[in-house]
């Protein structure tokens, strides 16, 4: 590759990705909605082909992520015991586990499951993610988590022709478009409902009246699973499903497409930029010999001035943890708030109920307030981390007049990188992949802990009194009765309790390790651009002082292959212009 | 003296030394304990409660147009003329013009009063079916209206000062969904010992259209309705779970020899014809395809649906060229509503007096925690409450339902038998054709297994109430088969 060519290995690495970028962009696209309405079923008629599980009954219960690979294979992704564990395994075995039936309630503990398959529509860089559907009574479709819905570049949202939107289909929704603004709605097996136009309309006027501007495509997985077996194109086009490809691509892929080009031609003009930078002082010194020892020492001096960057005590690394505490200091504080609030809300409810009978309606609300909780807190602190980087970023221009922001460490679209990385990332770039994985890591971690056996743990007699009162009547059962709610009620307040101490410390702690880890991983980032610049001032001194020694024939020859050399680099440099510019 | 007398006797007295708007409430309840079971059909948006409705009635009455079209609760009651009044706030009844459209719905005139302002409409309707129950058609839950979910709560689960209207539930979905399971909470009352699982059937609606109306979409149904019945939460909740297609069995109900003929018209075309127009609703309307007009077909599918078309050409094809009114028995015996019209009579008509008279104590207890009645009054009450074995029957089902006591499931469906309708002999859980001998010794056998179950010192004492309650349940059945 040219790095190698033009003698900078280490930049390699930086253009391997920048090409797989523009090469095959990934979009990642989420399919949610309530529990069956067809999000499976949409995904296989995507995939032109049978392979997310889809039943009469049961629901998907682990979010699944359909990728391309020539080799199928799956990864599986789980915390057993707090702590995570990925495998690679055979796909039937992970379809078996993206089923309800086969893995009620997700016991197993599974995060997410990435299905790696030779496929046309995912090839151009699709990424599918189906999540679990909301609204079952499975526990494990406790809604959609906000952290996936910011790290995906497209939502789909599944509703079906059978009825309007509900209000916890519109919530969603504003929810979603909040997080993503590339969504839009499908409306699903309109083969079956008759009036499916006027629900349309409706779902139109709805999300109009609720000040919301996004496409809405009716849609018949059925039909185009028959005219995949008819080989029928008209049939296919009735379907919706090619207008919803259409649509996912113009809206959503090309968008999200030119982003990642975008990113990849500054990482590949970064490289350029060094390696010419290095070509020019040749050239330099050649051209003038005179000047060259001059050159050789500013050179020197540059290099020896950004030395003290790379020392452990050196001032950036101590803006960087300066953000980094001041914005988890403040995320720490909202994070004790919020549970601070829940914790009185709880006690105010318990107030007005009985545990007994509602204790589960009430824990799902803990749940749902815990999990948003706990979501902010990770954002805050990432956002931190995003703002330190920026810091550092601007700190390095003004102090040091060090410009690093052209192909900088590039945390914030990292965070699209769900799940296990699809290409190897050789170099700084391997952190980038880890930080949303991380992320998740921590989350995972705390909602198999605390929630499920904490919250779900709890059985509070209640029938069996409830009822008896009304039986065998007489004032002392009523009494009793009575009795007997107020230590319920008290049972469950020292519960709730107990599960948001849990909580609390619990996320402290892995927010704690997560904020670290970013720390370590910006700072190396960092040393590693310091590193790269330095290598560009040696090179460049090198070359000058190669320069210095050679007699007039010689450095003719070597200024003509160098000019040729940096009209090569700048017609490179002028096409990466041009593609952005077309972007 | 039976236990409606007494709560007559007992309503009579209360009301003559009331407050004149206690007064009204009290004679309402007089009104309540001699009318007719009040069964309410609830659900989330278009879960088909008008459909299965007319279904219930045998006729098609309520509009079920595909938006959200029941908008006020809306009473049925058998009636000897037909009639449709509005009942405003504050009480009054206006009567209401109507006439019904060409497919039999009721087209209601609220000759100027606003929706907003009216509480319910009452339907007068002659039909059998409406004899032993009245039924109340509800708004959707969750719908995007919230005043339309309000009523519906209200309706069902009482409000303050509003006494709950619905003695029963039919709780219609299509898949069990958190927000039902929030709404039936909500109905049987939250901690004050109104739980109860024995009036509340919950239905498992639009059977035909799981799995895109296949052709075994209805067993598909069935299955999933034995799943959610084993549920615990739902076990809790509804006394059973039972899968209907709504729209095959208010179509069957009502089909007619014309719509027989076209379908048996459809079937004679030759199978690529068919097997097009069946891919999807749009297909089966489209021009100039077959030998049917369009509106012939549009019919067709507005009265039976996809699945239903598609089930009805499956039997001719098998060679069975039905008329309509077998057809229409076919449609009804694969509706699944003869099983829900059982569950219905098993569970709610056979108790209906119990569950009435229930209903009136509930309202009389929550009187009187409010102060709203005498002191003589009250102690009666409290007698009456403590006394009625019926309630304990009662008490003791919804506790052993709702999985309140540990009864093993031989022993649920025990407690189910012994309490529910038919002779002491098949309540005993004797062979049809015992003798009385056999009869009572098997109810003596059984006092005897409860009254050792009830003796047991590591059971709660909810099971000892319980298991106490069984054994007098065997007593009385003694008693009646003793003569």
């Amino acid at each position: 590759m040219a790095a190698g060519v033009y003698g900078r290995p280490d930049l390699e690495g930086t253009i391997a990705i920048a090409l797989a970028r523009i090469d095959r962009p990934e979009t990642l696209i989420a399919v949610i909605g309530e529990f069956k309405k067809g999000k499976s079923s949409l995904i296989n008629a995507l995939l032109g082909a049978d392979i997310a599980p889809v039943d009469d009954d049961l629901a998907t219960a682990v979010t699944s992520l359909y990728r391309h690979g020539e080799q199928p294979f799956a990864t599986v992704l789980s915390t057993e015991d707090g702590k995570d564990n990925q495998r690679t395994v055979p796909l039937e075995e992970a379809l078996a586990l993206v089923r309800e039936q086969e893995n009620p309630g997700n016991a197993r503990g599974i995060r997410a499951v990435e299905f790696h398959i030779s496929n046309e529509f995912l090839k151009t860089g699709a990424v599918l993610i189906d999540t679990p559907g909301f609204g079952g009574l499975a526990l494990s479709g406790e809604g959609v988590s906000q952290v996936l819905l910011r790290a995906v570049h497209a939502v789909v949202m599944v509703a079906d022709a059978s009825m309007p939107l509900s209000r916890p289909e519109l919530d969603i929704i504003i929810k979603a478009a909040t997080a993503c603004p590339a969504i839009l709605l499908a409306v699903s097996k309109t083969d079956l409902y008759p009036s499916w136009r006027n629900i349309l309309a409706d779902d139109e006027a709805t999300l109009a009246a609720a000040g919301l501007d996004l496409p809405v495509l009716p849609l018949s997985s059925a039909l185009m699973g028959h005219a995949l077996r008819r080989q029928d194109d008209a049939l296919a086009a009735e379907s919706g499903v090619p207008a919803l490809r259409d649509s996912m691509e113009s809206l959503i892929m090309e968008t999200s497409r030119a982003a990642e080009c975008l990113r990849g031609l500054a990482e590949a003009r970064s490289a350029i930029g060094q390696i010419s930078e290095s070509a020019r002082h040749e050239l330099a010194a050649l051209e003038a010999p005179e000047g060259a020892a001059r050159q050789a020492a500013e050179l020197e001096a540059a290099r020896a001035n950004i030395e003290h960057l790379r020392g452990p005590g050196s001032r950036w690394s101590q803006v960087l943890a300066d953000v980094l505490a001041d914005t988890s200091g403040e995320a720490d504080h909202q994070f004790r708030l919020a549970l601070r609030t829940l914790g009185r809300e709880i006690d105010a409810a318990l107030d007005q109920m009985d545990p007994g009978k509602e204790w589960d309606t009430l824990a799902r609300m803990v749940r749902a307030r815990v999990g948003t909780a706990v979501d902010t807190f990770f954002e805050q602190v990432e956002t931190g981390a995003r703002q330190a980087e920026h810091a550092v970023l601007e700190w390095l221009r003004t102090s040091e007049g060090l410009d690093l922001t052209n192909g900088g460490p590039g945390t914030v679209t990292a965070l699209a990188d769900w799940a296990p990385a699809p290409i190897e990332r050789p170099g700084y770039s391997a952190y980038a992949g880890t930080l949303f994985t991380g992320l998740r890591g921590g989350q995972g971690g705390i909602f198999t802990i605390g929630m499920v056996a904490g919250l779900a743990g709890i059985t509070l007699t209640t029938a069996a009194t409830a009822g008896i009162g009304l039986v065998f009547g007489g004032k002392q059962i009523l009494d009793e009765r009575k009795r007997q709610l107020q230590a319920r009620r008290q049972a469950a307040r020292t519960h709730a309790k107990q599960f948001l101490d849990d909580i609390q410390f619990e996320t402290n702690k892995r927010v704690r390790d997560f904020s670290r880890d970013l720390q370590r991983q910006l700072r190396d980032g960092f040393l590693e651009l310091v590193a790269t610049r330095q290598r560009t001032y040696a090179e460049s001194l090198a070359a000058v002082q190669a320069a210095m020694q050679q007699d007039a024939s010689a450095r003719a020859a070597a200024i003509a292959s160098l000019r040729e050399r940096l009209e090569q680099l700048r017609a490179l440099e002028a096409r990466a212009s041009e593609l952005e510019a077309a972007l | 003296m039976t236990l409606r007398e007494d709560l007559r006797s007992l309503l009579a007295d209360a009301s003559s030394n009331a407050s004149p708007e206690h007064d009204e409430t009290l004679r309402g309840l007089s009104r309540k304990l001699d009318g007719p079971l009040h069964v309410a059909l609830a659900g989330r948006i278009k879960a088909g409660k008008s459909t299965l409705l007319n279904a219930l009635i045998g006729e098609r009455l309520a509009p079920t147009d595909a938006g959200e079209c029941t908008r006020i609760v809306t009473w049925y009651e058998h009636a000897s003329e037909y009639s449709v009044s509005a009942e405003a706030d504050g009480g009054r009844r206006h009567e209401l013009s109507f006439h019904r459209a060409s497919d039999g719905q009721l087209v209601i005139d609220l000759g100027g009063l606003q929706p907003e302002a009216v509480v319910r409409l009452v339907v007068g309707w002659p039909s059998v079916w409406l004899r032993t129950m009245t039924l109340i058609d509800t708004p959707g839950l969750d719908s995007l209206s919230a005043d339309g979910a309000a009523r519906t709560m209200r309706a069902l689960a009482g409000d303050r000062g509003r006494r709950r209207e619905a003695d029963a539930v039919l709780y219609l979905m299509r898949h069990a969904h958190r927000s039902d399971i929030a709404f039936l909470e909500a109905f049987q009352g939250t901690g004050t010992g109104r739980g109860t699982p024995v009036n509340s059937i919950a239905v498992l609606s639009r059977a035909d259209e799981i799995g895109a109306a296949r052709l075994d979409a209805l067993e598909s149904a069935r299955r999933i309705a034995q799943r959610y019945a084993a549920d615990t939460r739902l076990q809790s909740l509804a006394a059973t779970v039972v899968s209907v297609a709504g729209l095959l069995a208010e179509t069957a109900g009502t089909l007619e020899e014309h719509e027989a003929d076209a379908l048996r018209v459809l079937a004679r075309e030759d199978a690529s014809t068919a097997e097009s127009l069946l891919l999807s609703a749009d297909h089966f309307r489209q021009p100039g395809l077959g030998p049917l007009t369009i509106e012939i077909r549009e019919g067709l599918l507005d009265r039976l649906g996809l699945f239903g078309v598609r089930f009805a050409l499956q039997t001719f094809h098998a060679g069975h060229w039905m008329s309509a009114t077998e057809l229409a028995r076919l449609l009804s015996a694969h509706s699944g509503l003869p099983a829900l019209r059982e569950a219905i009579e098993g569970r709610f008509a056979a108790r209906s007096r119990q569950l009435v008279n229930r209903s009136v104590l509930l309202e009389l207890s929550g009187l009187s925690e409010a102060g709203a009645l005498g002191v003589p009054v009250v102690r009666r009450l409290e007698q009456l409450e403590s006394g009625a074995h019926e309630f304990a029957e009662l008490a003791m089902l919804d506790l052993v339902l709702s999985g309140g006591v540990g009864f093993s499931p031989a022993e649920r469906k025990e407690a189910e038998r012994v309490t529910g309708p038919g002779s002491p002999t098949t309540r005993v859980g004797s062979d049809q054709g015992s003798n009385a001998t056999d009869v009572r010794a098997a109810a003596i056998a059984g006092v005897a297994r409860w009254r050792e179950r009830a003796a047991d010192p590591l059971s709660t004492r909810a099971t000892v109430l319980c298991a106490e309650t069984m054994a007098h349940c065997y007593e009385e059945l003694h008693a009646t088969a003793a003569g």
